[in-house]
C-alpha cells in the first residue's frame, strides 16, 4: 500500500495532463458515467470475488461476507485501517487485573432503524453467539463469558470463567458485530431477514447473483463519515471477468487480483494495485500416516522444497518464500534468527529421510484442488521438488467442496493449504498447532497432538504480561519448528485492485487484508 | 384443418408425456451425482476459512434435514417437486423457484438475441455465397465461416472484450442491467455475450445455408421455374429459400439447444446472471436444491425448444403435416 502510495505522488506531476484527457474521454464514452466528480458522496462499485452464502453476521462465511458486512455493522471493538484494534461502539474499556472481567462503556451510537445501541443490544448479541444451538464460527473462543451483566444502559461487563488474554480479539472480528436485541428476538433465525446494524452503510438491496446495495447511514457514529452515498457489491465469481471490469471501468475496486494481473494493473495508467502479505501457503501433514507421523520426515520435506519454485510456478513470482514459522514480521513469536530455519538444504533433506529409515523416499498422497489455479500448481511445484529426494507425490485434485470433505474427514497423506490467522493476537495458533479433542479439522494436521505444544498454548492464552507472553510463544516456535507438523512455503501477496479515482480505501496489512472492507468508510471517489 | 389441429395436440401430449419422464429420469440422474461426489454443503456453509464446531455441523445438517437417510431425502424431494415445490437453497432457505425463475429469462434472453444475431448473419451470407458459388465472395465468405465455427467462444468472448470495452471502451466488459432500470444499458451488456455466443452459430446457419440452397437450385422444378420465365428474385425468395428452410430451422433449433450448454462459458465470462451462473456456483457450494431446480428447468427448457422445433417444421412442410393426420 505505502509503495502504491509513494508511486502515485510520484506520478503525480504528468499524470495531470493524462487525467484531463481521461476526464474527456471519461465524458465522451458513458462507460464511466457512474463515476461522480465530486469527494463527497458518489457511488462505488466494489467488485467481490463472490457472493455470500449467507450475511449472518456470526458466521464467517468467507471474505466476499465480510466485506460486505464490514460496512453495516460494527463491534465493540474491530481492527482499523492501521490493523491496530479501534474501539467502535465501546468508548472505551476495562480488564480486570485477573483478566476475568470486561468492562465496556458504549459511545451514543444507532442501529439503522434509529434506536439506540445499549447494553441490552450488546447482551443479546454476544448470547447470540454463545448460545448452545448457535452455529458461530467463533462460539468456542466467545465461550469462556460466562456472565453477561447490564450495569447500566451504556454500561456491560462481561466476566469469564478462566482467564482469556486475546478475547478483545475475538471481540473485534467482524463476527462479533453488534445487533439490536429486538432484531434477534424477531428475525434472529431468519437467514433472510433485512440486516441491521450500527456500521457506515445501511442495508438497501440484493439482487441475487448480482449485486448487493448498501447507502450511507446519516446517523454513524463518526463525524464526517461515510463519504459515499451508496456502495453496490457486485459478485464477479471469475477472476478473468473481475479484472476485466475493473479495467473497464465498470467497477471501481475489486478483490483478490489474480497473480498473473498483478503486473498489467500496476502499468495501467488508470489503476493502482494495493498489494500486502497475509495469507500463507502450507503443507499439512496426516500424522497417522506412516513417513509422515515422524517429525524428521516433516523437516526434510521442508528443506527439501525451493520455495522460490513454488513462488514462481503457483503465483507469477508475488511472494515472500517462509523457511521457518508462519509469523508475520512484528507479531508476537516473530523472530527473524528464526525465519530462516529450514533454508533449502538437499543434503540434509536426504540425510533426516535415511535417519528416518527412509533413504529412498516413498510414495505419499497430496491433496490439493483443482478448483484453484495456485492451489493446483503449488501442489504440482511441491511434487516436483520432493521428487530430488525419492519422495513421489500422487495428486489429489477434487474440486473445492470435495477437498474441504476430503480435509475435514483426514482422508489425505499431506495436502496444500492457503490460509491466514483470524486476528492479530499470537493466539491464531491455537486454531492450527492445538491438540485437544478434535484431531480433524480444516486447519490443523490431522491426529496432531502435542502436549508441550498445548502447554505453551494454554499459557499463552492465560498471560497477561506482554514480556512473560512473547517468551511463552518464543519457546512455541522453538516446539514447533521441531516438531514441524506444518511445512510453511511462502507468503502470497493478496492485493486489491483500484481505480486510480479512489481514495482512502486500505488493504490492511497481515492477516487482516481479509477485513479491509471496513475502511469503505473511508473511501472517497475523486 | 380440424383434423391437423388434433393431430398437433396429440403430438403436443405424446411429446409431454416423454417429457415428464425425461426429467424424472434426469432428477433422479442428479441427484445420484450430487451425493456421489464428495463435498458437504454444511462445511462450506459455516465457514470454509474456519474451523466449525463439529456441533454446530451437527445441528446445521439437522436442520437441513441432511442427516436423513439419502432415500428418504430423494422422495422427500420428488414428493414435493411433483408439487411444484422445489425445495430452499440451502445456504439461506430462498426458495429455488425464485431464484429459477429470475435467472430462467435472462439466460433465455441471451439465448435468443444470439440466435436472432446468427439468423441475421448466417442466413444472408449463406443466400450471397450460395448464389455466387465459386466466386471469390464465395470462398472468402466460406472461409470465414470455417473459422467462425472452429473459434471457441471463450476465444472469441475473450477477444470481443480485449477489442471493443477495454480498447476502445465503446461496450461494458460484463454484468447485467435489468430492463425495467436502464433500457440502454441492458442491451449494452447483452450485445458482446449475445455475440460471442451467436457468431459460432451463424458460420454453421451459413454453411446450412449455402449447402442447403445450392442442392434445391440444382434441382429440375428450378430449371422448370426459370424455363417458365420467372424472375429470378422470385424463385429464390419464394421457391429456392422455402425449400431450403427445413435444414436451416433444424440446425437452429438444434443449436437452441446446444446454446443452452454455451452459455456456461459466456454466462461466466461476462457475469451474465442466468441459469448457467446459477447452476455453476450452486454445483460447487453443493446446494444440492438448487442444483436440482436448475437442472430441471434448463432440461425442460431444452426439451421444450426441441418440441417446438418439429412444430414448427410442420408450419414449413406440408407435407409433414399431411402425414402425421
Amino acid at each position: 500500500m505505502e509503495k502504491t502510495n509513494k508511486q502515485a505522488q510520484a506520478k503525480k506531476g504528468y499524470s495531470m495532463k493524462k487525467s484531463v484527457l481521461g476526464l474527456i474521454f471519461a465524458l465522451a464514452s458513458s462507460v464511466s458515467a457512474h463515476q461522480a466528480l465530486a469527494a463527497e458522496g458518489g457511488t462505488l462499485y466494489f467488485g467481490l470475488s463472490g457472493e455470500p452464502s449467507t450475511l449472518d453476521s456470526t458466521i464467517n462465511a468467507g471474505t466476499p461476507a465480510r466485506t460486505i458486512r464490514l460496512a453495516i455493522h460494527r463491534g465493540l471493538v474491530n481492527y482499523g485501517a492501521d490493523g491496530k484494534l479501534s474501539q467502535e461502539l465501546a468508548r472505551s474499556y476495562e480488564v480486570s487485573t485477573d483478566a476475568l472481567t470486561y468492562t465496556f462503556k458504549l459511545r451514543d451510537a444507532k442501529f439503522h432503524d434509529g434506536s439506540p445501541v445499549t447494553a441490552q443490544d450488546v447482551k443479546a448479541s454476544i448470547e447470540r453467539i454463545t448460545a448452545a444451538d448457535s452455529k458461530a464460527t467463533y462460539r468456542n473462543e466467545l465461550g469462556v463469558i460466562k456472565a453477561i451483566d447490564t450495569l447500566d444502559a451504556k454500561t456491560v461487563k462481561l466476566t469469564l470463567s478462566k482467564p482469556f488474554v486475546p478475547l478483545i480479539h475475538y471481540l473485534a472480528l467482524p463476527e462479533s458485530a453488534i445487533v439490536p436485541a429486538a432484531w434477534i428476538r424477531d428475525h434472529g433465525k431468519d437467514p433472510n431477514a433485512t440486516p441491521i446494524g450500527a456500521g457506515p452503510f445501511k442495508f438497501s438491496a440484493w439482487e441475487r447473483g448480482r449485486e448487493l446495495t448498501v447507502e450511507k447511514f446519516d446517523g454513524y457514529y463518526k463525524q464526517g463519515r461515510p463519504h459515499l452515498d451508496d456502495v453496490h457489491y457486485v459478485f464477479y465469481a471469475d477472476e478473468n471477468t473481475r479484472v476485466n471490469a475493473l479495467k473497464s471501468s465498470d467497477v471501481d475496486i475489486i478483490d483478490y487480483v489474480p497473480w498473473k494481473d498483478a503486473a498489467s494493473i500496476e502499468a495501467d495508467s488508470n489503476l493502482k494495485l494495493a498489494s500486502t502479505t497475509g495469507p500463507f501457503m502450507m503443507l499439512q501433514f496426516n500424522t497417522k500416516f506412516e513417513p509422515f507421523s515422524k517429525p524428521e520426515v516433516r523437516q526434510a520435506v521442508s528443506y527439501a522444497i525451493d520455495r522460490a519454485t513454488v513462488i514462481n510456478t503457483a503465483f507469477n513470482g508475488r511472494g515472500t518464500p517462509i523457511y521457518g514459522i508462519a509469523v508475520p514480521e512484528g507479531y508476537m513469536g516473530y523472530s527473524k534468527e528464526k525465519a530462516n530455519y529450514f533454508s533449502y538444504d538437499i543434503t540434509k533433506a536426504k540425510a533426516l529421510l535415511a535417519k528416518a529409515g527412509y533413504p529412498n523416499g516413498f510414495e505419499a498422497r497430496l491433496l490439493s484442488t483443482a478448483q484453484y489455479g495456485f492451489h493446483n500448481n503449488t501442489a504440482i511445484a511441491v511434487q516436483a521438488e520432493l521428487a530430488k529426494i525419492g519422495i513421489k507425490a500422487k495428486l489429489d485434485l477434487p474440486d473445492w467442496s470435495g477437498r474441504i470433505a476430503k480435509n475435514n474427514a483426514g482422508d489425505y497423506d499431506f495436502l496444500v493449504a492457503g490460509t491466514a490467522g483470524d486476528i492479530a493476537d499470537p493466539d491464531w495458533l491455537s486454531n492450527f498447532f492445538y491438540g485437544g479433542q478434535q484431531l480433524v479439522r480444516l486447519n490443523n494436521s490431522a491426529y496432531f497432538n502435542d502436549p508441550a505444544i498445548n502447554d505453551l498454548l494454554d499459557k499463552g492464552r492465560v498471560t497477561l504480561d506482554t514480556a512473560e507472553r512473547g517468551k511463552i510463544y518464543g519457546q512455541f516456535v522453538d516446539r514447533a519448528l521441531e516438531q514441524s507438523p506444518f511445512v510453511y512455503l511462502m507468503w502470497r501477496d493478496q492485493s486489491f485492485g483500484l481505480r486510480k479515482n479512489v481514495k482512502g480505501f486500505t488493504n490492511i496489512p497481515g492477516f487482516l487484508t481479509f477485513q479491509s472492507g471496513i475502511t469503505v468508510e473511508d473511501t472517497e471517489l475523486e | 384443418m380440424n383434423a391437423s389441429v388434433a393431430g398437433a395436440l396429440l403430438l403436443v401430449g405424446r411429446k409431454l408425456l416423454t417429457a415428464f419422464i425425461q426429467l424424472l429420469v434426469i432428477a433422479t440422474l442428479i441427484f445420484s451425482v450430487m451425493y456421489i461426489m464428495p463435498g458437504d454443503p454444511v462445511l462450506l456453509l459455516l465457514g470454509a476459512d474456519s474451523n466449525p464446531s463439529p456441533e454446530a455441523v451437527a445441528s446445521m445438517r439437522n436442520q437441513l434435514g441432511l442427516d436423513q437417510p439419502v432415500m428418504s431425502q430423494y422422495f422427500v424431494w420428488l414428493w414435493k417437486a411433483l408439487h411444484l415445490d422445489f425445495g430452499a437453497s440451502l445456504a439461506n432457505g430462498y426458495p429455488v423457484s425464485r431464484y429459477v425463475l429470475s435467472n430462467l429469462p435472462r439466460t433465455l434472453e441471451l439465448a435468443f438475441a444470439a440466435i436472432i444475431i446468427a439468423t441475421l448473419i448466417g442466413v444472408p451470407l449463406g443466400i450471397a455465397a450460395a448464389l455466387k458459388r465459386g466466386s471469390l465472395r464465395d470462398t472468402i465468405l466460406t472461409s470465414v465461416a470455417t473459422i467462425g465455427i472452429s473459434v471457441p467462444v471463450y476465444i472469441l468472448g475473450t477477444m470481443l472484450v480485449l477489442f471493443f470495452s477495454l480498447k476502445l471502451g465503446w461496450l461494458p466488459a460484463s454484468g447485467y442491467t435489468d430492463i425495467s432500470r436502464n433500457a440502454l444499458e441492458h442491451f449494452r451488456k447483452l450485445t458482446l455475450p449475445a455475440v460471442a455466443l451467436g457468431f459460432g452459430l451463424a458460420a454453421s446457419i451459413a454453411r446450412m445455408t449455402r449447402s442447403s440452397m445450392l442442392e434445391i437450385l440444382g434441382r429440375d422444378f428450378v430449371r422448370a421455374l426459370r424455363a417458365k420465365g420467372m424472375s429470378e428474385r422470385r424463385i429464390i425468395w419464394q421457391h429456392v429459400l422455402r425449400n431450403a428452410a427445413i435444414p436451416i430451422v433444424t440446425i437452429i433449433g438444434l443449436q437452441l439447444g446446444n446454446l443452452m450448454g454455451g452459455t456456461v462459458l459466456v454466462e461466466a465470462m461476462f457475469n451474465w446472471p442466468g441459469l448457467s451462473t446459477l447452476l455453476v456456483g450452486a454445483v460447487s457450494a453443493r446446494n444440492y436444491p438448487l442444483v436440482q431446480g436448475a437442472m430441471l428447468a434448463i432440461a425442460a427448457l431444452f426439451i421444450c425448444i426441441n418440441l417446438l422445433v418439429e412444430l414448427l417444421y410442420s408450419l414449413l412442410d406440408p407435407r409433414i403435416r399431411r402425414k402425421r393426420t
